[in-house]
């Protein structure tokens, strides 16, 4: 059975839900405070399949990051990159496109889906959740409910397991 | 019947305007009410604004949690203060012993604790994937701390602006981590005790041998794991002996 270790990276804008994603999916060793103090935070998962396994190393970045030099530092040597955008605030949405065209600019080899988060709150009157069409999304999730949470993770390991 | 229905044709004609007035005032408080929603949750999520509002609700957090933090500190100054006391009976006593004097000028080594070897680790210097370790004791999850080395390291780098760190030495509690690059992979070594040049010399120099007999330095980033192994063996083989002579 093949094993790999990949180091895969989550990207977005403040509040959009990624520590609580990882919440969702990883058992945290490392306090949260390492996120506001070096500006990342890293979990592991072990996701085994029928042919292999993958050790995702979950390297969490803080939402104030982009601007920073040490954004482009934390990225190195990834295999994957989860983004991440609240459906209630569509600027996260925008603002992660922005990311992503710069990081297939630069040419980094990495796979990358998008998560539409906090699914949960698409039926509040509150808040607006028209899910704009033009935005693009591989699943549709929710760090509350746990929906399609572990499916997005282990869609990027199978990827990145696929591509070896 | 006929007077009932004439009864409510006359009931909505004349409040009619009652009612659209009740509308109206509705319309109003929902779109006063939804409005202080999105200004509450805007400032929920700019983290300068929620500061902000806390700094302007700060007499009011103070009262609430002032008796509670007083609770907190009175217990823990108590504790301390407990085990300082027992700190000095302890001391007393063993001034006045002559076996803890006999001891004190018994011993050989220095008062201050000699350096301690307790890990080596073989990190890739751009993921922080870990490629080989050696403990003396298990690490719970070497990866997880080789990617915080690594973040730290880059952390550290950047807000230093030091191009190429060759060698850093990290005071974490009782433990001291020394970092070592070498082309795209770089060593961490944590040890215990006194930050001891010689220590630290022959360290780098056990890592300088190991780095060079594997051409750690004119390796690129991907590893196979025929290699990983490799190396991992010979890295424990390596510091097994190096341990014996520190």
């Amino acid at each position: 059975m093949q094993k790999i270790i990949a180091k895969i990276v989550l990207l977005g804008s403040v509040g959009v839900g990624k520590t609580s994603l990882t919440r969702q999916f990883v058992q945290n060793k490392f306090s949260e405070e390492y996120q506001s103090t070096i500006g990342v935070k890293v979990d592991k998962k072990v996701i085994t399949f029928s042919d292999g396994q993958v050790d995702l190393l979950i390297w969490d970045l803080a939402g104030e990051i982009y601007q920073s030099e040490l954004f482009r530092k934390y990225l190195q040597g990834a295999s994957g990159v989860i983004g991440i955008y609240d459906i209630t605030r569509p600027s996260t949405h925008t603002k992660l496109q922005e990311v992503f065209e710069e990081l297939d600019a630069s040419k980094m080899n990495m796979h990358k889906i998008i998560l539409a988060n906090k699914s949960d709150l698409s039926g509040d009157e509150n808040y607006n959740t028209q899910i704009n069409e033009s935005h693009t999304y591989n699943y549709l999730t929710s760090a509350k409910t746990g929906e399609n949470v572990n499916e997005a993770f282990t869609h990027l390991a199978r990827t990145i397991l696929s591509s070896i | 019947m006929v007077e009932e229905r004439a009864l409510d044709q006359l009931r909505s004609i004349l409040l009619s305007k009652d009612k659209e007035e009740l509308y109206r005032i509705n319309d109003e408080l929902r779109m006063e009410v939804l409005n202080e929603i999105h200004v509450l949750k805007n400032e929920l999520d700019d983290p300068v604004l929620f500061s902000k509002k806390i700094n302007g609700a700060r007499s009011e957090i103070v009262d609430i949690l002032g008796p509670v933090m007083g609770r907190m500190i009175k217990k823990y100054i108590q504790v301390e203060i407990e085990k300082l006391n027992q700190k000095m009976q302890q001391g007393t006593k063993n001034l006045t012993s002559v076996a803890y004097w006999k001891q004190l000028f018994s011993k050989k080594e220095s008062l201050i604790d000699n350096a301690e070897f307790q890990e080596i680790m073989l990190i890739n210097k751009d993921s922080g994937l870990l490629i080989a370790k050696y403990a003396k004791k298990e690490i719970s999850d070497p990866d997880i701390v080789a990617g915080m080395f690594t973040a730290i390291k880059s952390f550290m780098e950047t807000v230093l602006d030091s191009k190429e760190s060759e060698v850093g030495l990290i005071d974490y509690g009782d433990f001291k981590i020394l970092l070592q690059d070498y082309g795209t992979f770089y060593f961490s070594v944590v040890f215990t005790g006194f930050n001891d040049a010689n220590f630290k010399s022959k360290v780098l120099e056990g890592i300088r041998q190991f780095a060079e007999e594997h051409a750690l330095g004119q390796k690129n980033t991907f590893l196979s794991n025929k290699e990983i192994e490799g190396i991992e063996l010979n890295l424990k083989v390596h510091f097994q002996k190096l341990c014996k002579k520190l």
